[in-house]
């Protein structure tokens, strides 16, 4: 062999390996690597830290103070304990209910399927906070109005439902859990070939013994996964715990670290915060590597035979009214009486009872106050722009973190697919406390994101990475590479075949992902909640969550129902306009 | 008469007539002057121009503090005015000095104080104009963060108590921190003349009082006032025996939830919030036992914003009667200014009359706060507020349930049932005075019972 072709086949050999590990698969690696783990780091750092405040953080200053004053803390095990059954109650509930929705319309002859279909994903238009504050007015144990109707029927001397407990917790939070889970499992209803319950039946098999050992087990992955990333939502979420738990001294993990950094006659204790945090990091490593597991056993369970496969409708016969009533009834409580009575709220001069007075005091005072208001002008443009940004970013980020998974043999995809996922297992509030720490630090080093648009949008899109990714994942994976390749060899250029073969086919993803970190961005508090540093970067779920803790309820019934009417609207209209059909999360699910 | 005195007697008489013209022109003249929302504001509070007599001197500030002002962006102010209040307030501002804008955001008090903190620590300045910092006067000027307002011209104009010596904060406003109640759910005859009372009036009792964790605002003047053993026997018998309920709402949610029927009547809750409301026709009273819990609400300036000189012409006018007034007809808040001290410019002026005041001033908030602070969480958390340990409750009463083999347990408590879960290891049975399993336990037996309350464990189960 010559000197010259020993040259030559080095340098072919480096370029193979340059293309191998290509420069944009690390790119992303280290950008996903550095926005997820980055907060993740200084949240375990900040829990060491003796500091009075993030700023002043030093590593002389570290200790394990935190851990000491919050761990052997006694309280600490109730909080837990009531974590641990707020998240399973939900979570069983939500499912439960989602699943006998998505059987209903999968698999029986219940009338108004389409309205079905349409109905129950619209309650995703309506915010937890929202609902858990309609609900609060509904079932409050003194005041609430369905409580007071109640007692006065009866003859009550107390209220028979309270609102302000883990029940109350479970029973709304299991509601909110309902449209996510229902969009995940009516593509796994659907994609179950009947053949195989067919032939149970045939082989005289009784339905319930068909249903446990074909049905159910034909389920199971699927349903696991389903489990386990509702489960996470539950745990994730703060405004139902904050809005029903706090006023009772019912305590979630997500509630008690709010309530550490808001204390109201002493300057918050950060350090206790991240420490008390430390549970979540745990549960979130544990948790992605459960999904990651049960995912990637899921094709030993090959539901979808290609052949002859036709849905099996069962007649319900007399139960069909029941059924309906009871989709009735979960739309009544998920979104018609909620809106409803914020929008009585809104009209009042000052919290009444539904009583003939009350209408007659009626007036738009008001809605005119926030029409008049400047700083409301500021919240929604804030809102606006936040929303775009977060939307737009989390299609981006995501459908390239997808590509990486799905279409490279990048060595570190598994890794990148894993630390995706991570953010939805941690808390908006414990995220906004551990990008507060990044923000704070970056701000030393002249990178001015505290306080701004970009800090809220910026943590919103590392925790919609988990639901983006999913969507995106599910979504290439039903692009053949066949496309590609006759594009790549007509010719096309690698942006080419992007912009022609990828783009249209994803389109419906894209926007279904969009709509949907859209319309969780504009609802949630949790992060804002810390990030938020003043009009600046006020957004609308601050604003109502402000409103509300000082008690202008009759405003909160203003701009929750405008909110509302808003979300509905739009969510109609992209649904009108085909959006919506067979999005990101329903082929998804359908993979899974 | 002499005709010397004639002409004296005559020039006299010209010159009062004269004196009298003029000052008639000169009354038309600035009552000519006022912008038409000032005029408005004293229509509304049906008070007359001479009201306003010396205005034009405490507005005036250094020309170039004006012109500074005139190039400067919005003055960023955090204070605590709902929407409709701020439309008030900001008209006359408005007309007066268009050339100045001022965003108003009315935030948490973590949003102003902390936060603002922590960004000013940062080297960023987000609020220009801060109000109602309560205790984080104290790390603000600790970190050196506060303007000097004392060259502002009507710093003075404050009551000295109002103003801090060292020019760092100046009050905005007074608040009257007493009680408010549902008129319906309480009466008159119900409402307790001190604050004592308030522990043997028992239609108060058992959670008809809802309270927010705000003692800075009630307890600490009280403690200044009535001393630390007074301060502390009335904590301790308002939750081991009046029992209120603990909320983590603010002060103005709370009358919102007295309005409704939450509870009787909420403490502490400030006049100015009632009156609004009882304008309304909601039914909501104001009352105050004595002495008369007071506070100021203070404004700062934040160290390097990015509108000094507007910030301090809007403090200035803020403490002008003008802005004062303006501030009163928006919120019905009682005014710093020592010209409207006796003008009657307090809701329910007279619940409070005559009755002994006990102050707050912010350095009470440095030196005893802390103290106080201490009483207060400690029985607070007794009393099953936030993250509190649950008191346990002993109860004589009869088994009416006893299921899954002695596991759960349900009894009456004062007409209600209760249950309570029985533990193999930490449940402690006697039955006839001997030790026990839950096993024995049977429907009927006459047990005292010691709980944590509906639904939670029992510790001790002593059974006839």
């Amino acid at each position: 062999m010559t000197a010259v072709s020993v040259a030559q086949g080095m340098r072919d050999f480096a370029s193979r390996r340059v293309s191998a590990m290509s420069l944009w698969h690390w790119f992303v690696f280290l950008v996903v690597g550095g926005f997820v783990m980055t907060p993740l780091v200084f949240l375990v750092l900040g829990s060491f830290s003796l500091a009075e405040l993030p700023t002043d953080i030093s590593l002389s200053n570290l200790g394990f103070a935190n851990y000491e004053e919050v761990w052997w803390d006694p309280d600490t095990y109730r909080v837990l304990n009531n974590t641990v059954i707020y998240t399973t109650g939900a979570t069983a509930f939500g499912i439960t209910l989602a699943a006998v929705l998505a059987w209903l319309v999968e698999r029986t002859n219940i009338p108004g399927k389409i309205w079905i279909y349409a109905g129950v994903p619209m309650t995703l238009a309506m915010p937890g906070m929202l609902q858990a504050m309609a609900w609060v007015l509904l079932l409050s144990p003194r005041i609430g109005f369905l409580n007071r109707w109640a007692q006065a029927l009866l003859g009550l001397e107390s209220a028979p439902i309270n609102i302000y407990s883990l029940e109350g917790m479970i029973f709304i939070e299991g509601l909110r859990l309902v449209p996510t889970a229902f969009l995940m499992l009516v593509p796994l209803l659907r994609a179950m070939d009947p053949a195989l319950e067919e032939a149970a039946a045939m082989s005289g098999a009784t339905p319930q013994a068909t249903m446990r050992r074909v049905t159910l087990r034909l389920m199971i992955p699927g349903l696991l996964a389903v489990v386990i990333y509702q489960a996470m939502t539950a745990l994730e979420v703060f405004e139902v715990p904050g809005i029903l738990g706090l006023p009772s001294g019912i305590y979630v993990f997500s509630t008690k670290i709010y309530s550490i950094l808001h204390s109201v006659s002493t300057l918050p204790a950060y350090g206790q915060a991240n420490a008390l945090a430390m549970i979540y990091v745990f549960i979130a490593v544990g948790a992605t590597y459960l999904y990651a597991r049960v995912i990637s056993h899921s094709e030993r369970f090959t539901i979808i035979t290609g052949k002859g496969y036709r849905p099996r409708e069962l007649d319900i016969g007399r139960w069909r009214g029941w059924a309906l009533g009871l989709v009735g009834l979960f739309l009544t409580f998920s979104i018609i009486l909620p809106f409803l009575v914020l929008l009585f709220v809104s009209f009042l001069p000052y919290l009444q009872q539904p009583v003939w007075a009350a209408f007659q005091s009626m007036s738009f005072e008001h809605y005119e106050t926030l029409w008049r208001a400047p700083m409301i002008r500021t919240v929604m443009w804030n809102t606006l722009i936040m929303v775009v940004l977060t939307s737009t970013l989390t299609v981006i980020v995501s459908f390239f973190v997808s590509l990486v998974i799905v279409r490279s043999k990048f060595w570190g995809r598994r890794i990148l697919d894993q630390m995706a996922f991570m953010p939805h297992a941690i808390p908006g509030i414990v995220m906004g406390l551990a990008f507060l720490w990044v923000f704070l630090q970056a701000g030393k080093y002249g990178i001015p994101i505290h306080g701004g648009i970009w800090a809220i949008s910026l943590a919103f899109t590392v925790g919609f990475m988990a639901y983006g990714t999913r969507s995106m994942n599910a979504a290439i994976l039903q692009i053949h590479k066949d496309l590609e390749e006759a594009a790549q060899v007509s010719g096309a250029r690698q942006w080419r075949t992007m912009w022609r073969i990828f783009y249209p086919l994803m389109l419906p993803t894209f926007v279904g992902v969009w709509i949907w970190a859209m319309l969780h961005a504009v609802r949630i508090a949790g992060k804002p909640l810390i990030l938020y540093e003043g009009a600046e970067n006020q957004v609308l779920a601050i604003l109502i969550w402000n409103m509300w803790d000082e008690g202008n309820i009759e405003g909160v019934g203003a701009i929750g129902a405008l909110m509302i009417a808003g979300l509905l609207i739009i969510t109609l209209g992209l649904r009108l306009m085909g959006f919506g059909r067979g999005t990101a999360i329903q082929k998804d699910a359908g993979n899974n | 008469m002499p005709k010397w005195i004639r002409s004296v007697f005559c020039s006299l008489a010209i010159a009062v007539s004269v004196a009298a013209l003029s000052g008639m022109l000169a009354f038309a003249a600035q009552a000519a002057e006022l912008p038409k929302a000032t005029k408005d504001m004293l229509a509304v509070l049906k008070l007359d121009a001479s009201i306003l007599d010396g205005l034009d001197q405490e507005l005036k500030v250094p020309a170039s503090w004006i012109a500074r002002a005139k190039k400067e962006q919005p003055v960023r102010y955090y204070g605590n005015f709902a929407l409709d209040e701020w439309l008030i307030f900001y008209k006359p501002f408005q007309a007066r000095y268009p050339f100045i804008k001022i965003n108003h955001s009315r935030t948490s008090r973590v949003g102003r104080v902390e936060k603002s903190l922590i960004a000013f620590k940062q080297g960023r300045v987000f609020a220009d104009i801060i109000a109602a910092i309560g205790p984080g006067i104290k790390p603000f000027r600790e970190a050196g963060a506060l303007v000097d307002l004392r060259d502002i011209p009507n710093f003075t104009l404050a009551h000295p108590k109002m103003r801090d010596k060292d020019g760092l904060w100046v009050g905005e406003k007074l608040k009257y921190w007493c009680m408010a109640y549902n008129t319906t759910l309480l009466k008159e005859k119900d409402l307790p003349k001190r604050w004592e009372d308030i522990l043997t009036t028992k239609i108060l009792h058992k959670g008809n009082i809802g309270i927010s964790n705000r003692p800075h605002n009630w307890i600490l003047p009280l403690w200044n006032t009535n001393g630390e053993a007074w301060t502390r026997n009335f904590i301790h018998g308002l939750f081991s025996t009046a029992r209120p309920q603990l909320r983590k709402e603010g002060a103005r949610a709370l009358v919102v939830l007295t309005i409704a029927g939450e509870f009787h009547a909420a403490i502490p809750a400030t006049p100015y919030r009632v009156a609004g409301y009882a304008k309304k026709g909601a039914p909501i009273g104001w009352h105050c036992p004595e002495p008369v819990p007071v506070t100021i609400s203070t404004l700062v300036v934040i160290k390097g914003g990015r509108a000094p000189y507007a910030a301090k012409v809007f403090i200035n006018w803020f403490l002008s009667k003008e802005g004062q007034l303006a501030q009163y007809v928006s919120t019905k808040a009682s005014p710093v200014h020592k010209d409207l001290q006796d003008k009657g410019l307090v809701q329910y002026g007279d619940k409070i009359k005559g009755l002994k005041i006990a102050l707050r001033t912010p350095e009470s908030l440095i030196r005893v706060f802390p103290g106080v602070l201490k009483v207060w969480n400690d029985g607070w958390m007794k009393a099953g507020g936030p993250m509190a340990a649950k008191t346990i409750i002993k109860v004589k009463t009869v088994l009416t349930a006893v299921k899954r083999g002695g596991r759960r347990l349900a009894f009456k408590v004062k007409g209600g049932e209760h249950k309570a879960k029985v533990s193999r290891s930490r449940t402690e049975v006697l039955i006839g005075g001997k030790p026990g399993s839950r096993g024995k336990l049977k429907v009927g037996m006459a047990c005292e019972i010691a709980y944590l309350g509906d639904g939670n464990e029992a510790r001790k189960i002593a059974c006839k």
